[in-house]
């Protein structure tokens, strides 16, 4: 039985496969304080399936839009080029990290939760006047880290798996206490290689313990966002267990359980973009 | 189950509802009675300038049939909160979301 460190999984980040060159010139490109709509959509027509995913995100009931767009240009005027950035983003690393083929995983489940919480993530975004591409984004990825962790070092994920059915724990506990370090610690990690924003980087460290975060951070977002999730049945499942809601999170964001119901609602009536993101 | 009938705009139409009455046009049938219809379905009777439709309506569920899915609910809502303890944050959450699926159930 081998020790692992958090720093043997960060240096080991490198060795997974990296983004493709078009998604990172795309998101290169996007960084730009100015950018051309031309040359965005010629960049993304470079890559069809990414093209046809934006498209397919574009038409999703999230944006409400009167009628169908069928075109590159069209969407792009449409979602406006922030959310390309971060839909492009999102959609690149959910493609690119689907690759990653782990026996005896339900990868599956894993990604329809984190599809589920980056739609709840947005939801609550447009609430509370946040950024809501970049909640999307680390909605998306806020538990990656569990998915490194099975691909990359697989006898210390036994482990992990092994305390978590004993003791019917959340997995972020057989973690610290097998491993000494946690999936939002590794996810951080990534989103820092691959230059996200910092607040989604410290959203995804903080997603279990947002009150290590100032109030009106990303991170008090997210983690209701995963609660949210489990409880609307993403993934759903047998051993399915819905995170500890922190008080001092839920305080400061100042809703009441009407307004929380209304909300499960709205991610409700979206359920079929976790789908399309997926597929 | 008994079940009754009812009129409805073929906009309201969704797969998996069943004919209570054949669709004519003209004096051909389209589709008989019977049929469990889907978006194909759907989609010609549209093309055909059809605008409402006879459905099977299922009639209501027994008290007893309310009550066991309700049941079943509740466990389902309890287990994923199988870990929750006592502590009054997830109480209220506990409560909250059971509240919403129960309405939803309705």
């Amino acid at each position: 039985m081998s020790k692992i460190t958090l720093q043997m999984v960060v240096a080991d980040l490198d060795r997974l496969p990296a983004l493709p060159e078009v998604v990172q010139d795309l998101m290169d490109y996007l960084q730009r304080p100015e950018v051309d709509v031309g040359q965005v959509a010629y960049r993304l027509a470079r890559d069809p399936a990414l093209a046809a995913k934006l498209l397919r995100v574009a038409n999703s009931s999230f944006y409400g839009l009167q009628s169908q767009v069928s075109t590159i240009p069209d969407a792009l005027v449409v979602l406006g080029l922030r959310a390309v950035r971060t839909l492009v983003t999102g959609a690149a690393v959910v493609t690119h990290l689907q690759t990653l083929v782990v026996a005896g995983y339900d990868q599956r489940a894993l990604w329809l939760h984190s599809a589920g919480t980056a739609l709840c993530g947005r939801i609550l975004a447009r609430e509370f006047g946040a950024n809501a591409e970049n909640a999307f984004t680390a909605g998306l990825l806020h538990d990656i880290g569990q998915l490194i962790l099975a691909a990359r070092f697989a006898e210390a994920n036994r482990r992990v798996w092994a305390y978590r059915a004993e003791h019917d724990c959340h997995p972020i506990e057989a973690e610290r206490e097998v491993l000494g370090f946690d999936h939002g610690q590794i996810g951080a990690a990534l989103a820092a290689r691959w230059k996200f924003p910092a607040e989604i980087a410290a959203a995804i460290t903080s997603h279990h313990t947002p009150m290590d975060q100032a109030a009106g951070s990303l991170a008090g977002l997210i983690h209701l966002a995963d609660v949210m999730a489990h409880v609307l049945g993403f993934p759903g499942g047998k051993d399915d267990l819905v995170p500890r809601l922190s008080s001092l999170a839920w305080n400061r964001l100042g809703i009441g359980w009407g307004e929380f119901k209304r909300l499960l609602g709205e991610v409700d009536a979206q359920r079929d973009d976790a789908e399309r993101l997926l597929n | 189950m008994m079940a009754t009938i009812r009129k409805i705009l073929l906009d309201q139409a969704l797969p998996g509802m069943v004919l209570g009455e054949e669709v004519t046009s003209a004096s051909n049938t389209l589709l008989p009675r019977g049929t469990v219809i889907n978006t194909g379905h759907i989609d010609g009777l549209r093309r055909r300038e059809v605008t409402e439709i006879v459905v099977l309506a299922p009639s209501e569920l027994s008290a007893a049939e309310i009550e066991e899915r309700r049941e079943a609910l509740r466990g389902k809502v309890a287990h994923l909160f199988r870990q929750a303890g006592t502590d009054a944050t997830m109480q209220a959450l506990l409560r909250a979301v059971l509240e919403y699926r129960l309405e939803k159930l309705e």
